[in-house]
């Protein structure tokens, strides 16, 4: 989804609506994650209409979000007397420290996340395929683009925990990239992502244990190695099939 | 405000008796197979538009403007880029609501959310400039999904009969052995045979051509030209192509209007293309049904 709607600035605009989300959850004295996950959800459900609306590209949008959010969070971690690493810390993640509450919501996303593209498949198919020709059907375009943003912020925000915010493209962009390269339809695509992605996870988890590294370092490692892997075979194969 | 143009009479009735607009295509004033706008047609025109007025925001973009297509006929819309020519199609398509007049699709006056729905199930349209994106489907899938509404939707998935749909028009626009190739590795022609292909899968009465010649060369322009004849005889259908390329839309348009200053009105052409060779109208069956 990132890759193909072009939401490579939105998901940092994201990340950093989770920090002001968390900020505002220090400051009422509230646990970081689910205000965090409020924020992201109210930001996915803005930025495509704002868009839309002001015909701007909504990257353009997601860089005011990004600025805007990461000065409010400031200001309000000022104004909660948290400390810049304390606020620092929000950004960083690690799959060992998650919490049960963490791991049930991240699979309560991944079940959804199923669930919506088994029923909704040929129209997103749709939307990602062509989003003007899918109007002109009669496809709700602008409400699957507005869902798979939600989708894909709350997706960033639980990433935040697996691996940090800094290393999240390890589970956010980098199997998709793999998955783009091999893939021939948008089904083998969502398939040969989530098998690089499980590869990329448990490997990094696996890489971590055997040669104590910290996992989200190590789990990223692990994601670029694959990529890198798939790239090469890609370009192999292609030449021997040129060749014949 | 530009002065209100009258094309055609808006009574289909009259039109069959006297068109004040110029032929463009000599064979759009003879009778018989090459021409089914015949005065044998008794059923309500295909489209008609009358006294419609239509913009965005403040800004007025079509001044009551009058349009006739009857059934089985095409016509070919020119004009400048941003003279009007796509917020036509999007009228007729019910993607934009007139400020006045109204807009009638086979007949039927288009109103409401129920009238546009109706309206989509007869109009295939091929969008200006529909080239793949990043997504990978194969060429199958993506003319598969001009079905979309028609044959499937939310909880009806596509069936064998609606593979097969897809497998007949890729087979009438000539590109039957690309049904398993990435969208991503066609040529421009191939990308534009497909989106006619998608247009044509959902058993339209009307088409509707936003710009097609657009990233083509000269020789695919004119096997481009050569398919749009032949789709009609093979399928009678009415077809509206927007473009700015004259000498393409001539070579199979019956009529030919320009877009200009708010107001459409017949176009003038000073040098009339000759028209293509008649495609012989015994296809084979399971092409040219």
């Amino acid at each position: 989804m990132v890759v193909t709607l072009n939401l490579t600035t939105i998901r940092f605009a994201l990340m950093h609506m989770a920090l002001l989300g968390a900020a505002f959850g220090m400051l009422l004295g509230q646990p970081a994650l689910p205000s965090a996950l409020v924020a992201i959800t109210i930001g996915s459900f803005v930025l495509g209409p704002i868009s839309d609306r002001t015909k701007m590209d909504t990257g353009l949008w997601a860089a005011l979000f990004m600025t805007g959010s990461i000065a409010a969070a400031f200001i309000l971690f000022h104004a909660a007397g948290v400390s810049a690493m304390e606020a620092f810390g929000l950004f960083t993640g690690s799959i060992l420290a998650m919490t049960p509450m963490e791991m049930w919501a991240i699979t309560a996303l991944g079940a959804i996340v199923v669930g919506v593209f088994v029923v909704l498949y040929r129209e997103i198919q749709l939307v990602l395929y062509d989003r003007e020709l899918a109007i002109t059907l009669g496809v709700p375009a602008e409400a699957i683009r507005n869902g798979l943003l939600v989708l894909t912020g709350l997706a960033v925000g639980l990433s935040m925990r697996i691996v940090g915010a800094l290393l999240m493209d390890a589970v956010i962009l980098l199997p998709a990239l793999g998955a783009l390269m091999i893939g021939k339809s948008l089904r083998q695509v969502l398939l040969a992502c989530s098998v690089i992605g499980t590869i990329g996870t448990a490997g990094g988890l696996l890489l971590s244990m055997t040669v104590d590294i910290p996992s989200g370092a190590s789990m990223t490692a692990v994601a670029v190695a694959l990529l890198i892997s798939v790239a090469l075979a890609k370009s192999i194969l292609d030449k021997i099939k040129a060749k014949r | 405000m530009a002065a209100s143009s009258n094309l055609d009479s808006p009574r289909p009735n009259n039109l069959r008796s006297g068109d004040n607009s110029r032929p463009t295509n000599p064979r759009s004033n003879n009778p018989g197979p090459d021409n089914p706008g015949n005065a044998t047609d008794v059923r309500p025109p295909a489209i008609l538009l009358e006294g419609v007025s239509a913009g965005y925001g403040s800004q007025l973009v079509l001044d009551s403007v009058d349009l006739l297509l009857p059934r089985g006929q095409s016509i070919a819309v020119f004009g400048e880029n941003g003279a009007g020519k796509t917020t036509l199609l999007k009228l007729i398509l019910g993607l934009i609501k007139p400020w006045s007049g109204t807009v009638e699709v086979a007949g039927r006056r288009i109103e409401s959310e129920a009238d546009r729905r109706w309206l989509r199930q007869r109009i295939g349209y091929v969008p200006q400039g529909s080239i793949p994106g990043k997504l990978p489907i194969t060429v199958q899938d993506a003319v598969l999904l001009g079905r979309w509404g028609k044959a499937f939707s939310y909880l009806k998935r596509p069936n064998k009969h609606d593979r097969e749909a897809a497998s007949r028009m890729l087979e009438l626009v000539g590109i039957a052995d690309l049904g398993h190739k990435d969208c991503r590795e066609l040529s421009g022609g191939q990308i534009q045979r497909m989106n006619i292909a998608r247009a044509l899968v959902r058993e339209p009465e009307i088409l509707l051509l936003d710009e097609p010649s657009t990233y083509l060369d000269k020789s695919s322009q004119t096997a481009l030209a050569e398919l749009l004849c032949k789709i009609r005889q093979c399928l009678q259908l009415s077809i509206v192509v927007v473009s700015h390329d004259e000498a393409l839309a001539l070579k199979f348009a019956d009529k030919a209007y320009r877009v200009a200053g708010s107001v459409i009105e017949p176009a003038c052409v000073t040098e009339p293309m000759p028209a293509l060779d008649p495609v012989p109208l015994t296809e084979p069956e399971s092409v040219c049904r």
